[in-house]
């Protein structure tokens, strides 16, 4: 049961985005962000929709999966809309009370309805084509040169790896001690908020205690196969390297910024 | 042969506790296959954890390959040299892949990475698993975890592995292969001290190692060791299923061999008897 929480979600695939250095990846979902935040015009936003929905069928991955992913956001995509319809400046389209909507207010918040959308698929697609261990080492790769300022970038790739990998073995003990305690007669479902968090207490006392023998197992494990706690001298199995792909992906959104940036030109000089 | 571990004397206490180890000397020839036999608490695990330098004796002295333990500075090289493999395999698996579990001990030791990708795959040959290179670590069974953990150790080709009860937590087709794997890198000519408290396994090793209460109660071959049977049970031991079959038939009058260790052997006594009772 518990064990049928999907964690991050990766979705397997083959497709060019699947296949793109996870280096490039990380740093194309910044770009595209910042492309995101270029574009100001509706020519300009009828650009980025388009470019949006061709990515998204290069993942091969259904729209739908990453429209579930706004559903959280439902709350402050509607908040923002309002914000923006209820409190902007300009010619009152129509006026009660202290509001007034104007078609300024319109346009903005059905841009920036259309941004939140955006920039949620945007980074979705990042987490749906690299799998999480492939981003924790894009990462460490990426910032490796922070290393020399004494940015602990080896350390953290190393816990986020480690956490990666204990999370399912975690879950399943959890379950385990759920069972047990359920056969000692403990009662999870039932009772108020205050009654229930007590109920808990049974199931994360055992299991910390048994995260922390595992931790120390795993460092005497770590340390008899040579870790030394340092990227320093250190090898890797998997290399990455970058490609005629990663270039043009590259290119292609570095074009789509310098597009955006001129439709926003084209505007201001009342086209 | 020569000895690759000696152990001289060796103490060894937690800070103000009793002692776990008292005055054991113990030495291991290169390509032996010892096995260390024990009852929990007995102190087999902690003797296992001196021979890599984990823990360091309180008295006395263990050197691997010439190099002492207690020195700080031959650490890295003890660690390279003794391979050592636990019990839970959960907790020795530090990547979420096979292929780069096994490559974890290369890439600390800077290991070049054409070289790397070879000596995985060597290791994971050894121990039957190639064909598991790029799964997931975490959809294993326990056998084949271990033998995964078993690859990473020895893609570092150490010269000794110690294994501390490795089939404690397996199933009984997981233990055999694990088992298997490990008579295997014997034969290869890989030293190898098994910690474990299942009579069947330290049958077939090649020297046998009894320890109780941090002394070394009986040491010598199989035969040698569970011809013993009444001292084995005597320290809370049982002796190898068929051998105690046949502690039973002597009792009841039968004339068979004590020392009978496995199934084969047992199997090939009991038919002869039956086929000299059938001729007269």
């Amino acid at each position: 049961m518990i064990k049928d929480i999907t964690l991050g979600q990766f979705f397997p695939g083959n497709s060019v985005i699947h296949k793109l250095d996870p280096r490039v990846k990380i740093i194309l979902a910044a770009l595209y962000i910042a492309f995101l935040f270029v574009v100001q015009t509706a020519v300009g936003y009828a650009f980025a929709i388009a470019a949006t929905l061709v990515f998204v069928s290069l993942t091969k991955i259904p729209l739908k999966m990453y429209l579930r992913g706004l559903k959280p956001l439902l709350f402050i995509l509607i908040f923002t809309a309002l914000l923006n319809v209820f409190y902007s400046t300009g010619e009152p389209l129509v006026e009660f009370w202290i509001f007034k909507i104007t078609a300024d207010g319109i346009k903005n918040a059905i841009f920036m309805i259309l941004r939140i959308f955006m920039l949620v698929i945007a980074t979705s697609m990042l987490t749906y084509t690299t799998s999480p261990i492939v981003l924790t080492n894009g990462l460490e790769r990426l910032l490796s040169p922070l290393s020399k300022i004494k940015v602990p970038v080896h350390e953290f790739s190393m816990m986020m790896t480690i956490a990666l990998r204990f999370i399912p073995t975690l879950l399943e003990e959890t379950d385990k001690i759920m069972n047990a305690q359920k056969a000692r007669g403990a009662d999870f479902e039932t009772g108020g908020l205050i009654k229930r968090a007590k109920a808990l207490a049974p199931i994360l006392i055992p299991l910390f205690i048994s995260a922390f023998r595992r931790a120390d197992e795993l460092a005497t494990a770590m340390e008899c196969r040579c870790y030394t706690g340092s990227s320093e001298g250190r090898t890797h199995l998997v290399s990455y390297s970058m490609s005629g792909r990663d270039v043009i992906a590259l290119i292609v959104v570095i074009c789509m910024i310098a597009i955006a940036v001129l439709l926003n030109y084209v505007r201001f000089f009342g086209f | 042969m020569s000895a690759i571990i000696t152990a001289e004397n060796i103490t060894f206490r937690y800070s103000e506790g009793k002692d776990i180890i008292k005055n054991l000397s113990l030495e291991i020839e290169e390509g032996d296959f010892v096995a260390i036999l024990g009852h929990n608490g007995s102190g087999k695990s902690t003797f296992a954890k001196h021979l890599n330098a984990i823990l360091t004796p309180s008295e006395g002295k263990v050197t691997v390959a010439g190099l002492d333990t207690s020195d700080d500075n031959n650490l890295a090289q003890i660690r390279r040299t003794v391979g050592m493999v636990f019990q839970n395999p959960d907790n020795q698996i530090i990547a979420t892949v096979v292929e780069e579990d096994v490559a974890f001990a290369l890439e600390n030791l800077g290991v070049e990475q054409n070289e790397m990708i070879r000596r995985v795959d060597e290791a994971l040959e050894t121990v039957g698993m190639l064909k598991f290179k790029k799964h997931s670590t975490t959809q294993l069974s326990g056998g084949q975890k271990q033998r995964i953990a078993i690859a990473g150790v020895i893609a570092m080709n150490p010269r000794i592995i110690v294994l501390d009860e490795p089939t404690a937590m397996l199933d009984p087709q997981g233990r055999e292969d694990v088992i298997k794997t490990v008579k295997k890198l014997n034969e290869q000519g890989v030293t190898v001290v098994l910690i474990t408290h299942y009579m069947d396994e330290a049958a077939q090793a090649k020297r046998v190692v009894v320890i109780d209460e941090g002394e070394i109660l009986i040491d010598g071959t199989p035969h040698y060791v569970f011809q013993n049977a009444g001292l084995l049970t005597s320290v809370g031991l049982d002796v190898p299923q068929s051998t105690s079959l046949m502690f039973l038939l002597r009792r009841y009058g039968v004339k068979v061999p004590l020392a009978v260790l496995t199934e084969d052997e047992c199997i090939s006594v009991l038919s002869d008897i039956l086929t000299r009772k059938n001729a007269t």
